[in-house]
């Protein structure tokens, strides 16, 4: 049955998440800079990957929700099945850029190539993993509780009124995200936080812990949403 | 169905930091800084935006916290934040000064006074509320224990005087006397002066001008007035002659009060002291025992030795916020050399994700000497010691990092590629090579400022490999005082090509002149005789500049300058002296056999230089069959046998620096003028 479950989620997720995969393997196997965990590509196309992945996951065409959810096991067992695929598929992507870089494909092709590309840096870049990772996972996770929170929230837009209202605080909220992006979450990290903080072998934790604790909360607030959803058949 | 809580508190805690930490903590705009600006300044119309913005960030908290009304908890966040760009841009706020004294300078640890009120040791910050709660105005101006004027006492300046108590008012700093200073009467500012400033160092007394008090001010809202005056310690002089002949005395070899007495002072000796090693190259081994000293530095070490040693200079940097080269911390790398290897490649990756935030670099000039200071605040500070150190150690084990780092983005850090260009490598030259490419083509968004930034740091690399590359990208930009100054340091440099270069470069005559008697090639002979004969005026140049820093490659050239009717006196004689060539050696004692007054005008120079070899001369000289150097001889024996107990009182704590001051003529105010 779970095996099922997951060939359906990965046959649901794939049309979607290939594309960008495809995208991200090409820039991995092409960029003639070295690779690293603060280029804007990278990030933008991680985070893109998450929410994209949360999307096509957590989305039911409405003719198969009802039978979805009629399955004989709980809500909270099929939210977990979802979850964990979403998180295998992202693992099994970041495994192949791990390949890509550790077999030395991407050297070789860059030496065809004829670019600027060092070979001797190719340990250092597998420093780009961690950060796709991490942003793959941070946008998979804030993507998958807005999309479940929207489920379940008494408040959807009707009308012209709130959807003006909605729509403002989306793009305003956006405006706001891309600025801090580079201005707080983006510089902090390559270039130091603000603050000044100790020196921690393995560098600045503030992204880590700030990931971590949105992760768990919108983990466990994402199954009360799925616990509270209401399907129609 | 109703939310759960856990939902509103996770959908709030996941834009906490972004919309409200973010919109609270922005410069300027965000919330706590429209607060702190009505806290200092308040106006009527500010609770009118404030009290607002407030109560809808209270609301935003209650939507989405409460009722789980994302959008509309957003969207009156986003109003709050309007009201606060909307008071922040439209109303001004006022405006608030910073002083901030020394950190520009060289020297730091300087105590400050104003109006006789102890305010700190440089580099000091201090704000204009309270410096002016701290000092009371002063009505009149004070006495002055020591004035230094410049050039003949009868034209005296008070704008390029060096002044016990000096006046100036911080806060209005576009004043006249920081616009001109040379040739004018100050009489009617120090009238009207309200706020004098004494400055002393470890107990030595400062001497500063009227001049150059203020070195600019920048900021937005909060305005920062950077002041370095330029400060003389008229002790420093006869300090440093009785360490020197003390050391001269031992043989060169330090004692430990000796160590301990230079260490007290070293913020003010050390330049100094550094410049005579120029002359007198013995010196080093007394300059290395007080580095030795300071920084723990042993010829044994083990690895947390060479850690800690690794970190008193860091910490000492992060302290200063800047490094300088040459200073105690950068010697003491010289010291510690291959051994900090693996302590530079363990720490270059901690810290290069805050290395090249921000910084910059200033120059000044010791004589003929450029002096480099890097500053970076912070963490950031810590990586300055530790780039000087890659320079000059290259640890094969970085140079992978120092490639990923540096090859990354269109334009590369010219801090890095100054680092990598020292490695001998084809991927490094490689890199350098494009990267003064693309500099000198001009492509990519690349200002003047730049371009120019960029060649500075580009002409300290030191690599035989890249010079031609180099020296084709620095004429393209047109050779400049740093490029050569960086050039003439390199060790690699062939000096027969730097002679070249400089020679046929676009500079002055009179900057060939200083530059080319630094090089150790006989082509420089070749380039200095024909300047000369080109531009005679260039002999004073070459001639004081040898007189600072020996040359044996040139001893030819000063022989050639005498027997053209060059004045002997003074310089001519001590570069002669110093150079010590068997060939230049054999010409002065072929001198002063056939001319005694040859031997009449050595004689201060001999007492002056007050080396073994001088001293021994002089006793030869004071059993002379002519009365005349016989006397003279005596005499300088005489000056320097008193100098032996002056430095025995001096080392052992008797006498204090500020003692050996001569007894200058206090000044006071008359109403009009400063009278004796």
């Amino acid at each position: 049955m779970f095996g099922g479950m997951i060939r359906y989620e990965l046959r649901k997720a794939m049309p979607f998440y290939a594309p960008i995969m495809i995208i991200m393997i090409g820039y991995v196997l092409f960029r003639g800079r070295p690779l690293r965990g603060d280029d804007p590509m990278i990030m933008a196309m991680a985070i893109a990957q998450g929410w994209i992945l949360s999307w096509a996951i957590f989305r039911d065409p409405e003719n198969t929700r009802p039978f979805i959810f009629s399955r004989p096991f709980s809500r909270r067992r099929l939210f977990l099945v979802r979850w964990t695929s979403g998180l295998l598929i992202q693992a099994i992507g970041l495994a192949i850029i791990f390949l890509i870089l550790i077999t030395g494909l991407r050297s070789w092709l860059q030496i065809r190539l004829g670019s600027l590309y060092h070979p001797r840096v190719r340990w250092l870049e597998l420093e780009a993993l961690p950060s796709i990772g991490l942003f793959s996972i941070l946008s998979y996770e804030v993507g998958m509780f807005f999309k479940l929170r929207a489920e379940v929230s008494p408040y959807r837009p009707k009308g012209l009124v709130r959807g003006i209202v909605q729509g403002l605080a989306i793009g305003l909220t956006a405006l706001l995200l891309l600025d801090l992006f580079w201005g707080f979450v983006l510089s902090p990290w390559r270039i130091g936080l603000p603050i000044e903080i100790p020196p921690i072998p393995g560098g600045n934790p503030f992204p880590l812990i700030y990931i971590a604790v949105v992760s768990v909360l919108a983990t466990v607030a994402s199954i009360l949403c799925y616990e509270r959803m209401e399907v129609e058949g | 169905m109703r939310s759960h809580p856990l939902i509103n508190v996770a959908a709030f805690i996941i834009l906490l930091p972004i919309i409200f930490a973010f919109t609270f903590t922005m410069p300027l705009i965000g919330l706590m800084d429209n607060i702190k600006g009505f806290l200092h300044h308040p106006r009527w119309f500010d609770p009118l935006f404030l009290i607002p913005s407030i109560l809808l960030y209270v609301t935003a908290a209650v939507l989405i916290l409460w009722k789980g009304r994302l959008s509309s908890g957003l969207l009156s966040l986003f109003v709050a934040f309007g009201l606060l760009i909307a008071h922040a841009s439209l109303f001004e706020m006022p405006r608030r000064y910073l002083l901030s004294i020394g950190s520009y300078s060289r020297t730091l640890g300087v105590d400050v006074y104003c109006n006789g009120v102890y305010l700190g040791k440089t580099p000091l910050t201090i704000s204009e509320d309270e410096f002016r709660r701290k000092v009371k105005p002063w009505r009149t101006p004070p006495r002055q224990d020591i004035i230094l004027w410049s050039g003949h006492p009868r034209y005296r300046s008070y704008g390029t005087a060096f002044l016990y108590h000096v006046p100036h008012d911080p806060f209005d700093w576009n004043r006249k006397e920081n616009r001109h200073i040379f040739s004018q009467d100050l009489r009617d500012e120090i009238k009207s002066a309200r706020y004098w400033w004494h400055f002393e160092k470890d107990g030595c007394v400062g001497l500063a001008r009227i001049g150059n008090f203020v070195r600019g001010a920048g900021g937005g809202r909060i305005i920062t007035v950077y002041a370095d005056p330029d400060i003389l310690y008229p002790s420093l002089k006869p300090h440093l002659r009785l360490l020197l002949h003390s050391l001269r005395r031992s043989g060169y070899k330090p004692s430990e009060e000796w160590i301990a007495h230079f260490r007290r002072y070293m913020d003010l000796l050390f330049y100094d002291f550094y410049r005579e090693t120029r002359r007198d190259p013995r010196l080093k081994d007394a300059l290395y025992a007080v580095i030795k000293a300071e920084f723990g530095i042993e010829d044994e070490m083990s690895e947390g030795e060479v850690e800690r040693a690794m970190d008193e200079i860091t910490d000492r940097v992060e302290r200063a916020g800047a490094f300088t080269i040459p200073s105690p911390e950068s010697v003491a790398i010289d010291l510690l050399g291959d051994r900090i290897s693996d302590v530079l490649e363990r720490r270059f990756s901690d810290l290069i994700p805050f290395a090249l935030k921000d910084g910059g670099f200033f120059t000044s000039r010791m004589g003929d000497e450029e002096i480099i200071t890097f500053r970076s605040k912070g963490r950031a500070a810590r990586f300055l010691p530790l780039e000087y150190a890659i320079r000059r150690i290259k640890p094969l084990g970085l140079l992978d990092r120092l490639i990923y780092e540096s090859s990354y983005g269109s334009t590369p850090n010219p801090r890095l590629i100054a680092l990598i260009g020292n490695y001998r490598c084809d991927e490094t030259e490689r890199i350098v090579r494009r990267y003064l490419r693309d500099l000198a083509g001009g492509t990519g968004p690349i200002s003047r400022f730049q371009r120019f930034r960029a060649a500075w740091f580009v002409s300290m690399i030191d690599n035989p490999m890249l010079e031609e590359d180099l020296r084709f990208f620095l004429d393209h930009l047109h050779p400049n005082e740093s490029f050569i100054e960086a050039h003439l340091r390199a060790s690699t440099v062939d000096p027969d090509w730097l002679a070249d270069w400089i020679y046929h470069s676009s500079i002055t005559d009179q900057d060939k002149a200083r530059y080319l008697p630094r090089i150790n090639s006989k082509r420089s002979y070749t380039y200095l005789r024909d300047l000369i004969e080109r531009n005679p005026s260039a002999r004073e140049t070459v001639v004081l500049t040898l007189a600072g820093r020996p040359n044996p490659a040139l001893d030819q050239l000063l022989i050639d300058l005498h027997k053209r009717g060059y004045p002997l006196e003074g310089d001519l004689i001590r570069a002669m002296f110093l150079c010590d060539t068997p060939k230049v050696r054999a010409y002065l004692h072929e001198l002063w056999g056939r001319d005694s007054f040859a031997k009449l005008l050595t004689i201060p120079i001999l007492s002056e230089t007050d080396t073994p070899e001088a001293l021994s001369i002089l006793k030869s000289w004071s059993g002379d069959p002519d009365e005349r150097i016989r006397s003279a001889a005596r005499r300088s024996l005489e000056e320097l046998s008193k100098l032996d107990r002056q430095a025995a009182d001096l080392i052992s704590g008797r006498i204090k620096p500020r003692d050996l001051l001569p007894a200058y003529t206090p000044y006071r105010w008359n109403g009009r003028d400063y009278v004796p």
